[in-house]
Order: C-alpha cells, then sequence, then structure tokens
C-alpha cells in the first residue's frame, strides 16, 4: 500500500532547521530517519517543499485566481513529503510516529489513490 | 464532584471488569453487556445523587445492567432466545449482594484471548473489557486510529458471540497454550510504552496490566507462569521511580531509588514460582532481570549464569528480543564478537527496522573498539526510535563513538 506521509511544522522550526549552526542536529535526524526508510525498502520518494514558496491557483466563474502562500489555517507549514510503500497503514503511521517533525510539529499519512491516467 | 457521582466513578473503577465478567459471562454477549453496563453507570450517574448512594452499589448497577440487557433483548424480538432464561427470573429476585457475586473475570481474560480471535487484539480486548478503558485512548496506546480500534474491537465482540465461544475455563488438553495466550497478551499490554516509562499515561497502562497480570495470579496460584509474569512485571515496575528525566541503562541507574519491598516481593513470587519445578518464558525472564538487578547492587553483573538464562529460555521461546538480549550476554561475558555473530544470525528482514538490535550492535561494536560502525549503528537506532530521552542518549552515545573514531577512518 501506498501513502504520502506529509511534515507540517511550525515556522520555527524552519528557521532553526535552516540555521547552519542550531540546524545540524535536527537535520542530522531527517538524513538519519530517510536513511532508515531507505534501508527498510519502503521509501520510494521525498521531497522537501519551500515551506513559504507555494503558490496557490483556482478558476472560479472562468476567472483565474493566484495567491502566493502560505496557506495552513493553522501555524504549521507543509515542508516535505515522502512516498512510501508499506504493509498497512498501521506500518504507515509507525514511520509517521518515528518522523523527527513528528516531536515538533505533525506528520499525516494519506493513502494514495490512482489517478486518472492519461491515454496512450 | 458530589458524592453520588464520586461514588459512582469509584465504582465504576473498582467494579467496572467484575461486574463485566459477570454480565457477559451470563449473556455470553461482551458488546451487549458493555451497552448495558454504560447504560447503568449514565443511570447511577444522574440518579446517585438525587436518591443517595445505594447500600451496594455493585449490585445496584448489576440490577440495572440486568434490565437493560432484558430491555434491548425484548426490543429485538428476542424473547424466546433460550439464552433469555438465565436473566428472566432474576428481574424479581432480590440481587445477590456485591460480594458473593462470583468473580469471573479469568474466564473474560480466557475468551478475549481465545484461539478463534486475532492475537494482535487480545491485549486491547482485555483493557477494554476487564479495565474499562475506551477505544481512542487504546487506539493511542496501539498507535491506531481510533476509528480502526473500535472496529476492531467490535469485530473481534461479533465474533466471540457468533462463534458462540465458552466463557469457562479451559480443558486440560488446550490449557497450556490457552494461559500462555492470556500471560502474552497481558505482557504485551505492560511492555507497548515501556520506553515511556516516566509519561503518566504510560505508567497508568503498566498499572492496568499488572493489575491483569495479577488477578491472574491470585486465580490460579498453581500456575509458575502467572506467577513468573507477575515477578518479571514487579521487577520492571521496582525500577521505575529510577527513571529520571534522562534515559539510563540499567546499570548506571541508582539502585537506592527502586523500590526495594516490590523487588522483594518479586523473588518471593519467583521462589514460589520455581517451587513447582517447571520453568517457562517469564520465569526465565523474571530471573534475567532479578540477576542484573543483584548485579547492580552487588557491583557484578552475573554475566555467565545470564548467559545459561537466555539459553534455556532461546529453547522455549526464541524471540528476536531474547536473541538480541543473548547476544548482549555473550558479549560481555565471553567477548564483543562472539555477540555480534550472534546479532548477524539473526534474519536481516526481522531486524532492519527494530530499533533494539540496532542499539545492541552500537553497543558491542563499541566494545569491539569498531566505533566509526558503532556511530552509524547509533545512527539507524536513533532514526528508529520515538522516545525523547531514549533518542537524547542514543544521540549522546553516537556523539561519542564519532569522537572515539580515529581521523583516517572517519
Amino acid at each position: 500500500m501506498e501513502f504520502v506521509l506529509t511534515f507540517h511544522q511550525p515556522a520555527e522550526v524552519f528557521e532553526v532547521n535552516d540555521d547552519p549552526v542550531r540546524g545540524v542536529a535536527p537535520m542530522q535526524a531527517w538524513k538519519l530517519y530517510m536513511e532508515a526508510m531507505g534501508a527498510a525498502g519502503v521509501l520510494r520518494d521525498a521531497r522537501r517543499l519551500e515551506q513559504f514558496g507555494g503558490t496557490a491557483v483556482s478558476v472560479r466563474n472562468g476567472k483565474r485566481q493566484v495567491q502566493d502562500g502560505p496557506f495552513a489555517d493553522t501555524k504549521d507549514l507543509l515542508g516535505g513529503y515522502a512516498l512510501i510503500d508499506v504493509d498497512s497503514l498501521d506500518e504507515a503511521l509507525k514511520w509517521a510516529e518515528r518522523c523527527p517533525g513528528s516531536a515538533v510539529g505533525t506528520t499525516f499519512a494519506w493513502p494514495v489513490r490512482p489517478m486518472p491516467a492519461p491515454a496512450k | 464532584m458530589n458524592d453520588g457521582a464520586a461514588a459512582a466513578e469509584t465504582a465504576a473503577r473498582r467494579s467496572y471488569g467484575r461486574l463485566l465478567a459477570w454480565l457477559a459471562w451470563q449473556w455470553r454477549d461482551v458488546a451487549a453487556a458493555e451497552d448495558a453496563l454504560a447504560e447503568a453507570f449514565a443511570t447511577a450517574l444522574e440518579r446517585w445523587p438525587l436518591d443517595g448512594v445505594p447500600q451496594s452499589p455493585d449490585a445496584w448497577l448489576l440490577t440495572a445492567a440486568r434490565r437493560q440487557l432484558l430491555v434491548a433483548a425484548r426490543r429485538q424480538r428476542l424473547a424466546d432466545d433460550p439464552t433469555l432464561t438465565v436473566l428472566w427470573p432474576d428481574e424479581h429476585e432480590p440481587v445477590p449482594d456485591a460480594p458473593a457475586l462470583p468473580d469471573t473475570r479469568l474466564r473474560l481474560l480466557f475468551v478475549c484471548a481465545h484461539p478463534a480471535i486475532a492475537a494482535d487484539i487480545h491485549s486491547a480486548l482485555m483493557l477494554q473489557t476487564v479495565l474499562g478503558l475506551d477505544a481512542a485512548r487504546i487506539a493511542s496506546a496501539f498507535l491506531v486510529k481510533p476509528e480502526t480500534m473500535t472496529k476492531r474491537l467490535v469485530r473481534a465482540k461479533s465474533k466471540i458471540r457468533a462463534a458462540g465461544l465458552r466463557f469457562e475455563e479451559p480443558e486440560p488438553p488446550e490449557w497450556p497454550q490457552r494461559l500462555a495466550s492470556v500471560l502474552e497478551a497481558i505482557y504485551g499490554a505492560y511492555t507497548l510504552h515501556w520506553g515511556q516509562v516516566d509519561d503518566a499515561a504510560s505508567g497508568e497502562l503498566a498499572a492496568e496490566a499488572m493489575f491483569l497480570a495479577e488477578l491472574v495470579a491470585v486465580h490460579l496460584p498453581d500456575e509458575p507462569e502467572a506467577l513468573g509474569l507477575v515477578a518479571l512485571l514487579w521487577l520492571c515496575e521496582a525500577r521505575r521511580p529510577a527513571r529520571s528525566e534522562v534515559f539510563q541503562p540499567l546499570h548506571e541507574q541508582d539502585a537506592r531509588r527502586w523500590d526495594h519491598a516490590l523487588m522483594e516481593r518479586a523473588n518471593e513470587a519467583l521462589l514460589r514460582a520455581a517451587a513447582h519445578r517447571s520453568a517457562g518464558p517469564y520465569q526465565l525472564e523474571a530471573a534475567i532481570q532479578a540477576a542484573h538487578v543483584q548485579g547492580r547492587v552487588d557491583g557484578r553483573v552475573p554475566w555467565d549464569g545470564i548467559v545459561r538464562l537466555y539459553e534455556r529460555l532461546l529453547e522455549m521461546a526464541p524471540t528476536v528480543g531474547a536473541r538480541i538480549a543473548h547476544a548482549v550476554a555473550v558479549a560481555h561475558s565471553r567477548d564483543a564478537r562472539a555477540g555480534l555473530r550472534l546479532l548477524d544470525e539473526i534474519e536481516s528482514e526481522r531486524v532492519a527496522s527494530h530499533q533494539p538490535w540496532w542499539a545492541a550492535r552500537a553497543h558491542l561494536l563499541s566494545m569491539a573498539g569498531m566505533h566509526a560502525d558503532a556511530a552509524a549503528a547509533y545512527g539507524r537506532a536513533l532514526a528508529l526510535t520515538v522516545e525523547p530521552r531514549l533518542r537524547d542518549w542514543l544521540a549522546a552515545q553516537r556523539l561519542a563513538e564519532l569522537a572515539a573514531t580515529p581521523r583516517h577512518e572517519s
């Protein structure tokens, strides 16, 4: 079963993580976490997202609307995701629990469904 | 909170499992008994503050719950169901006093750990039915979604009803296996959040599990393994006061802060178990714990003896946990490389994401002077650990190994 884990953390956490000195330990924890998922054979893909850089596009009544982020209703920002392939939701939650971001923010586990595929 | 509400709360905590076990045994339907009992507690919370607390709160609750079961059964037009006759006449008879109420909780435990019910739900089912923990709390302890846990519990209870599982103690031929399942589920509940022992919630869960273990041991005084489990849990629990904001391995803990009275009780239980001359995994685990504890007190850990205890344990129950601990004991008793070889013999797919294996490996690599490898192994253990104090400790160990690594290696 595929899941996307999304990593949501408060803005202060990103500040710490991006700091060349204070960020060393947390970034090391993220690196070890990704390595552990890789070694377990569950990691398919993972990317960091520019937490302030997102742009929202919507079309209403034929009019394009563009809005700059951050968009979160809460104070947490989306800073990355990982696509994992595991046997069960329980296992996905276990990896979400181990995420360094879960101790300071929230990790969501989303079951992946197929998108309508383009005709070939 | 007024007296009535307080009395209802106390009765709920003290008697829930006893009342539910009795009702479920008579009704042979855990889910229906739970609903009826919940209804009875709700009524008590309304009535007792107004009418005063009844003479025997348990008897009152039992009557109310039975009435509720009858009402529910009538509503479902099951009046001609033969199981109803068990309860039917009681409506007009005086209810037995609470002290005379037979304790059928052990039977309920046997039903909860029945082989027809998926093993991974045994612990949760016991916590809910015998102790009345709510599904959300159990779900969070088992790290599953509340609705998932609710569904699993409901499924297990329908299975009990549908399969007509017997609410009796098992027959002799199946007895050892059935008892082993009960003990395993209780131990599972205790160890669920062992790493988080200072967390009040996990301490509470540990207390609930110990209550169940003691319940079994009291009802089955001639079962050495039931005593062994109690001894094991008490020995673990006795070390709880020494835990602090900082993680410390057993051999660094301040032994003066251990609960020595509880350890004494554990040792007595272990001796009583040993008198039966029928060793089992829980007795051996408890004996290993006792040896470690004694070693801390004496200042010398009897590693050779611990290795022998693990060898006997592995003959009976070659679990991954026991194999890892055995490897560590061998490393201390003989040499680190012998321990590392034992760790490497464990199938890698079983330990690739198993934190204790990586932590043990790191420890033995460090003993063998392979500091760069030890640092890497501590790093992996760190990534697989959730508990903050243990994380801090592993991170510190990792840094120490990095510092001990000669420059040309790092």
